[in-house]
């Protein structure tokens, strides 16, 4: 296990049954070895397949985080905690060869990652660090649908960048609690909901589009990166 | 004039970043964008490019069932 003072997560949010812990993904050899040191073979080799660094550490960086966080959260050693994959590549944990009842779910983007871990099984979180894109436009046509267009038409030239994350993150939490992919949903199918278009920051919602359940949608987003979480409310 | 190959390539190098460095591809296309480590934000656009670029309907689904950029230039080419 990593010493407390040596890790390199935090908690950052806690929300219902749900804790969000963010990650520090920046370049950090001695770090990264620590991390390294935790992973299976399984998760080596995918480590060994990412051409440049960035992604890598991310990769790695977040896996040891979360690995250690669910051994203290379930009770097992590290050793005995394994990953496997859904056609759709979300991860689920098996300890000592059995599927855990606990849901979990990891985003990384440039500096940044995010680890929600809580009772909803089915769970999802998105970061996205900010940064200025020449595509704003493209995207907005292809991700929106016309209502949400509609309302970004209305934000002033200089935050609409911010507001094309805050969206995308709760499109992508919300894939990703159902253990979807863009390879399976087109983004413009689930809707940003009223209220969080309006400024709140949290609400329930419904995506009737892709499923029939009532969802707790959350903007975790700062100053530096937008991030939502989104999990399945019974 | 340019082959498939070296046009997706060329789309590849001159427009997708990762960290703020352009990624680039050689003579090897048979890499996913997720192996370089790009985004799904970046895989959306790229896919509007190459839609714009060979004149192509790729859906956001489409491109992100696209598994490597070999795979890619197959689909235009087929
Ligand atoms: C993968 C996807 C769910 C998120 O992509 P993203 O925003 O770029 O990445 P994020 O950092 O937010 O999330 C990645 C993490 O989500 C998890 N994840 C992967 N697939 C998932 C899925 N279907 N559902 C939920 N979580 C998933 C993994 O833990 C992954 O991190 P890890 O690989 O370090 O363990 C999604 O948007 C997607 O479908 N992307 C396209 C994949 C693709 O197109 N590949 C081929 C193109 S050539």
């Amino acid at each position: 296990m990593i010493p407390v003072d040596e890790r390199w997560w935090r908690e950052y949010r806690s929300i219902d049954d749900v804790v969000v812990y963010q990650a520090d993904v920046s370049e950090d050899d001695r770090r990264e070895a620590l991390a390294a040191h935790m992973l299976d073979e399984e998760e080596s080799e995918r480590s060994r397949t990412f051409i440049f660094p960035g992604p890598r550490r991310r990769f790695v960086f977040c896996r040891a985080a979360l690995r250690s966080i669910l051994c203290l959260r379930i009770g097992c050693s590290n050793g005995d905690l394994r990953f496997g994959t859904t056609d759709q590549n979300k991860p689920y944990a098996l300890v000592r060869n059995e599927p855990i009842e606990f849901g979990f779910n990891v985003s990384h983007s440039g500096e940044y990652g995010l680890i929600a871990v809580g009772k909803p099984l089915l769970l999802g979180v998105d970061v996205e660090q900010r940064r200025q894109r020449r595509d704003f436009d493209l995207l907005i046509s292809t991700v929106f649908s016309e209502e949400e267009r509609n309302t970004i038409s209305m934000v002033e030239a200089e935050r609409k960048h911010d507001v094309f994350f805050d969206y995308w993150t709760v499109k992508e939490a919300v894939l990703k609690a159902l253990g979807l992919g863009l390879s399976s949903v087109e983004p413009s199918l689930i809707e940003v909901p009223q209220e969080l278009r309006a400024g709140q920051k949290s609400c329930l919602a419904e995506f009737p589009k892709i499923s029939s359940a009532i969802w707790r949608i959350e903007d975790i987003g700062n100053v530096a990166f937008a991030a939502a979480l989104a999990f399945k409310v019974d | 004039m340019a082959s498939t190959a070296d046009r997706v390539r060329e789309l590849v190098n001159s427009n997708l970043e990762v960290d703020g460095k352009s990624v680039s591809v050689g003579d090897d296309l048979n890499v996913s964008l997720t192996s370089l480590g790009v985004s799904s934000v970046d895989i959306v656009s790229f896919g509007r490019l190459a839609n714009e670029e060979f004149g192509l309907s790729l859906t956001v689904e489409d491109c992100a069932n696209i598994a490597t950029l070999q795979e890619l230039v197959d689909r235009i080419d087929g």
